[in-house]
């Protein structure tokens, strides 16, 4: 099944993200050795959970080489990606070919399957995973794992992979990453992820919402969308608007009066804006970058933008970036990102 | 040369009481988790064990209905060794006396 290699299409700020996250995973793991990191442990899992003696034995004999070979498979996938880690403000968002040699393909799977399975293992540990995706600075771990799990989105393959159709999977681009590499498919749609903005009131707090592609799926368990009824929640009518990446805001219709039959309900308008993502910006909406989305969310001022058609320009855009606000180095891409949301914004048809 | 006497005669101590170390067949238990996608699984099973398509299809959704699969089934350093290969591709193995 290795026979050949494999190509995948990535920018290299792409490649440059996710070598962070397999740094982090190699961080994890070293730093993990001792014991007492459920991700680490979940990494290497007691054959004999019945049997303390045995498990033991056998963790002895084990777990370091074990441990090594994760390491090791970080390190042919870093290797891998470090082709196109340089950065370089023109390139950074153009896609290039990746090739992956069929003797490195199972080290980046074993290397991301590891990821997810730290990625699983943080999110389990935190509470307020599953309607709420943690923002960056509420999260236990502070890093881009933990972010990386708040932008996962839900069923995205039920449609697509009939084998896949489980509604807990981790990180979007991950899987697409996977993906490609078990089934090379050449473009795997993703769910657009936005977040919603709320009607010039500061002091709102902005939302992650995830559209979703398939309505179906949701309607078929008879119960309210979490994002529709967080939005609900949230104060649904004073949001009017999602936006997405790169620039692109769309319109939320109206949410009903509180006296009258007038506007619609939360879900159908989350669908309203969903078809209108899914229309305007196919294919490449995955490309959902942590950094922008995080600056999105973080960023003040976002929806001080007096008028729409101002907002709908420029609105989630990095350009005014904050230099230094993290503290991992992102600031050497935000160049990059800015350079790109040009281009996209030049591309894409706003509302 | 030719033929000659062995030069010395080890004085051997054999064991023939087998009965004290019984062939008991171990099995590999790989138990669902939430984060494998099943198509991984699958291709686990076949590169890993060399299964076809179909029993490694099979195995994964009985991994995914039932929770769990024995995956293969021998003496028990065999099977300790399949299960660190499991370990190292994320799956969740664990091994037992088979029939426990």
């Amino acid at each position: 099944m290795t026979d050949t290699n494999i190509v995948l299409r990535m920018a290299p700020v792409e490649a440059d993200q996710l070598a962070r996250l397999v740094d982090e995973l190699k961080n994890v793991i070293a730093s993990g050795r001792d014991g007492g990191d459920p991700a680490v442990s979940r990494l290497t899992p007691s054959p004999y959970p019945d049997d303390r003696t045995a498990s033991e034995e056998f963790e002895a004999s084990t777990r370091d080489d074990l441990l090594d070979r994760r390491a090791a498979d970080a390190e042919t996938m870093l290797s891998g990606l470090s082709g196109l880690r340089s950065l370089v403000q023109d390139e950074a968002f153009e896609e290039r070919d990746l090739r992956i040699a069929a003797e490195d393909v199972d080290p980046w799977m074993r290397t991301l399957t590891a990821l997810r399975l730290v990625l699983a293992s943080r999110l389990a540990s935190s509470t307020s995973s599953r309607n709420r995706p943690a923002t960056p600075s509420s999260s236990t771990t502070g890093s881009a794992i933990a972010w990386s799990c708040s932008c996962r989105p839900r069923t995205p393959w039920a449609d697509r992979s009939r084998n896949l159709d489980d509604s807990r999977r981790p990180p979007s681009r991950i899987i697409a990453i996977e993906m490609r590499l078990l089934l090379t498919r050449p473009s795997i749609p993703v769910w657009p992820i936005g977040v919603a903005v709320p009607r010039e009131r500061p002091g709102l707090p902005r939302r992650l919402v995830r559209l979703h592609p398939h309505p179906h799926v949701r309607k078929g368990r008879g119960r309210r969308s979490e994002d529709a009824a967080a939005l609900h929640e949230d104060g649904a009518s004073r949001i009017d608007r999602v936006a997405l990446r790169n620039g692109v805001v769309l319109p939320v219709p109206p949410a009903p009066r509180p006296g009258g039959a007038e506007g619609m309900r939360s879900e159908d308008r989350l669908e309203r804006v969903r078809d209108a993502a899914v229309e305007s910006v196919p294919a490449r909406i995955d490309r959902v970058h942590r950094d922008e989305l995080d600056r999105i969310c973080t960023r003040p001022g976002i929806d001080d933008h007096p008028r729409e058609s101002r907002l709908a320009r420029t609105a989630p855009t990095v350009d005014q970036h904050d230099r230094g606000t993290r503290a991992d180095g992102a600031h050497i891409i935000d160049d990059q990102t800015s350079g790109a949301t040009q281009r996209d914004r030049d591309r894409v048809v706003t509302s | 040369m030719g033929m000659s006497a062995p030069i010395a005669t080890p004085d051997l101590d054999l064991d023939l009481d087998l009965a004290a170390a019984p062939m008991e067949p171990w099995q590999v238990v790989v138990w669902n988790d939430p984060v494998n996608l099943m198509s991984y699984v699958v291709r686990v099973f076949r590169t890993y064990f060399g299964y076809s398509q179909e029993h490694a299809n099979r195995l994964m959704l009985a991994v995914h209905h039932d929770g769990h699969a024995i995956v293969a089934t021998g003496p028990r350093e065999t099977m300790e060794v399949h299960a660190q290969a499991m370990h190292d591709y994320g799956l969740w193995a664990t091994v037992r006396k088979a029939g426990s």
